[in-house]
């Protein structure tokens, strides 16, 4: 019996046609092994704050965006994308995930948002733009991120020094001068980083390492005149943070092989007495200073992340999400807290789209000095 | 990089039935041209692949943690590598090649799977010490900045996974180690020509959580404004030749 075999065209068709169908089966099973998360209604029992519930709901498409960051107002999430050739910082509505594109000005803003700072060509030129008046000023060599003081009246920056070593290993002259570039005057010399101003306006928190001037470890550097006072010196450390009002300085001593120390701690600037917190991890600090929201690594056998509420008192950590309910896969712990404290946005690990896990007023129970929320008004 | 073209269960499903049906010489011809088709088709293998089977498992022993060891800077299009990419990157087409993988100096660093040794001290930087491991499949495992390497290492010396090849160093300071301590981990290819991901092909290790979160700001990854999202997660990152033009040499960068 002869056996009927495809022409070449048949052959390369059908192919073509299985590839197809390979293809949507594959993203079909690719999506079946992923936790399904909850709808945009869905709301979770949080135990340890009693019958508080929180909200999950994702605001972009898988893959979407980079770069993601909360808008003043902590209403919507803003992130970098190109879309119909609109490039810049687009934004998503918390709540509802409505789109809009803000801005093709891609930038550092200063606190209020009045100021926008743009590098220019690579000789580290950056220009401050005005968006309340349109006026511009570029300041030449100013190298690479410049920090408005609160008042936005002043500005530093650091300038490192030329050579082949990484960078965080040279020494950098950190400047101050005038909101528009004028009056430039150098401060201090170090290898490190100027980590925060003060709320006061007069000091920069700095993050010093090794150098022939100056010791390593945390510094309060004057304004003013230049001076420098030691707040604590220490060898190995990362992660440096100031807390919203000025007093608490957070910092991970690690790599540090004495588990005993190695971690997350808080140094009080006022006592300089330093302490360990219950509990490590990636962490942002609460508008309140009152504590800090802590997301630990995951355990071998966890799947998914667990937010926890880190008080500066050293009290027990209270969880804030509990991992048996909600799907919390964050990637590379890409996630911000809102200013107003009451929101996580995060970039979920499986499909790298942008959610955000509303707690409303739920958090603010944990927060003695802040007013009660009215109860009636709790999701 | 053809190397890296795996199929996927489903497509490798389809390239059967079309070889099952073509036997002819007519029809050979027919199915190297679908086949062909089909590879173009094909992505490259994904994240959630290599990790079902990757080859490779942790330099170190232990879990990432405070006390032990953490990600510091990952392979890719970092944008700490974007700004030294004309010159500590420069031969790495602006990309950062490898893992840089903090830890405290004397810390034992362990062959990421069984091979041979390939390179003491080879001409691959990472000062002060380097040693190259060759692996099955065209892989080879680098091991820089290493304050010590075992005194017994030999060119062609078999080595198996989990064996001490040396202790982790300090890129910049070997006598205090106090100022970068820290292993860098490349994986090789094309014999050492090339570079690829090893996050992918590195067992054992929940690579999302390994930084802890140690990150001072986001985003850990340049972005390019003309494609915003291109080569922004841990997985999903270019292979670089050594010597081949930048590939991060945005008209549009952010931040600059």
């Amino acid at each position: 019996m002869a056996t009927t075999r495809p022409s070449p065209l048949t052959l390369i068709v059908i192919s073509l046609l299985l590839a197809l169908i390979g293809f949507t089966a594959a993203g079909q099973l690719a999506r079946a092994d992923q936790p399904v998360p909850p709808g945009p209604e869905a709301a979770f029992h949080v135990p340890s704050l009693g019958p508080e519930s929180y909200v999950q709901r994702p605001l972009t498409e898988a893959g979407c965006c980079p770069s993601f960051n909360w808008s003043a107002d902590s209403n919507r999430v803003r992130f970098l994308d190109s879309v119909d050739e609109q490039t810049g910082w687009w934004s998503v509505d918390a709540e509802d995930a409505e789109l809009r594109f803000d801005s093709d000005l891609v930038g550092y803003e200063s606190p209020s948002g009045r100021y926008l700072t743009i590098t220019e060509g690579t000789a580290g030129d950056v220009r401050v733009l005005d968006l309340l008046t349109g006026e511009s000023n570029l300041l030449p060599s100013v190298g690479g991120r410049i920090l408005s003081s609160p008042d936005e009246s002043q500005i530093v920056f650091s300038i490192r020094d030329p050579g082949f070593g990484a960078p965080w290993t040279r020494s950098a002259t950190i400047y101050l001068a005038d909101a528009d570039g004028a009056n430039r005057r150098s401060l201090v010399r170090a290898v490190g980083s100027v980590v925060a101003w003060f709320p006061d306006g007069q000091r920069l928190l700095l993050s010093a390492r090794r150098s022939s001037t100056i010791e390593r470890g945390l510094w309060e550097l004057n304004t003013d005149d230049g001076s420098l006072r030691l707040l604590l010196a220490l060898t190995y450390f990362r992660a440096v943070e100031l807390s919203p009002d000025g007093r608490y300085i957070s910092y991970v001593r690690t790599p540090e092989p004495n588990t005993d120390l190695a971690g997350l701690w808080i140094l009080d600037t006022l006592t300089l007495t330093a302490k360990k917190m219950k509990l490590s991890g990636s962490y942002a600090w609460h508008p309140s200073s009152r504590g800090l929201i802590v997301i630990p690594a995951r355990a071998p056998d966890e799947d998914d992340h667990q937010l926890w509420w880190v008080d500066v008192d050293g009290s027990p950590p209270v969880p804030l999400t509990d991992p048996t309910l909600t799907p919390l896969a964050i990637s590379n712990f890409e996630w911000e807290l809102s200013p107003d404290g009451r929101k996580i946005a995060y970039r979920a690990a499986r499909h790298l789209a942008v959610w955000v896990l509303d707690f409303g007023l739920a958090l603010d129970f944990l927060i003695p000095e802040l007013p009660t929320p009215n109860t009636s008004s709790i999701r | 990089m053809l190397r890296a073209l795996q199929l996927n269960p489903i497509v490798r499903y389809v390239s059967r039935q079309i070889a099952r049906l073509a036997n002819g010489p007519r029809h050979r011809l027919a199915t190297g041209l679908a086949a062909f088709l089909l590879l173009l088709l094909v992505p490259t293998v994904s994240a959630s692949e290599h990790m079902a089977s990757p080859p490779f498992s942790s330099p170190f022993a232990g879990d990432p943690g405070y006390d032990n060891w953490f990600l510091s800077q990952t392979y890719g299009n970092t944008s700490s590598a974007y700004r030294d990419r004309n010159r500590i990157y420069g031969a790495g087409q602006g990309i950062h090649f490898g893992l840089d993988l903090y830890t405290r100096c004397g810390t034992p660093v362990l062959s990421i799977g069984d091979g041979t040794v390939f390179a003491v001290d080879g001409p691959y930087g990472s000062y002060p010490h380097n040693v190259v491991i060759k692996h099955a499949d065209g892989y080879f495992s680098l091991y820089g900045h290493l304050r010590v390497r075992s005194n017994n290492l030999l060119i062609g010396q078999e080595i198996k996974a989990g064996d001490v090849i040396g202790e982790s160093g300090d890129s910049v300071d070997v006598v205090r180690c106090d100022i970068s301590p820290h292993l860098h981990l490349e994986i090789r290819t094309d014999l050492m020509r090339a570079a690829v991901n090893p996050i992918p092909l590195i067992g054992g290790v929940r690579w999302d959580d390994a930084s802890l979160g140690l990150s001072s700001s986001q985003p850990a990854f340049e972005v390019d404004l003309d494609a915003p999202r291109r080569w922004q997660s841990l997985y999903d990152q270019p292979d670089i030749r050594f010597g081949w033009p930048l590939l991060n040499d945005y008209p549009r960068p952010w931040p600059r």
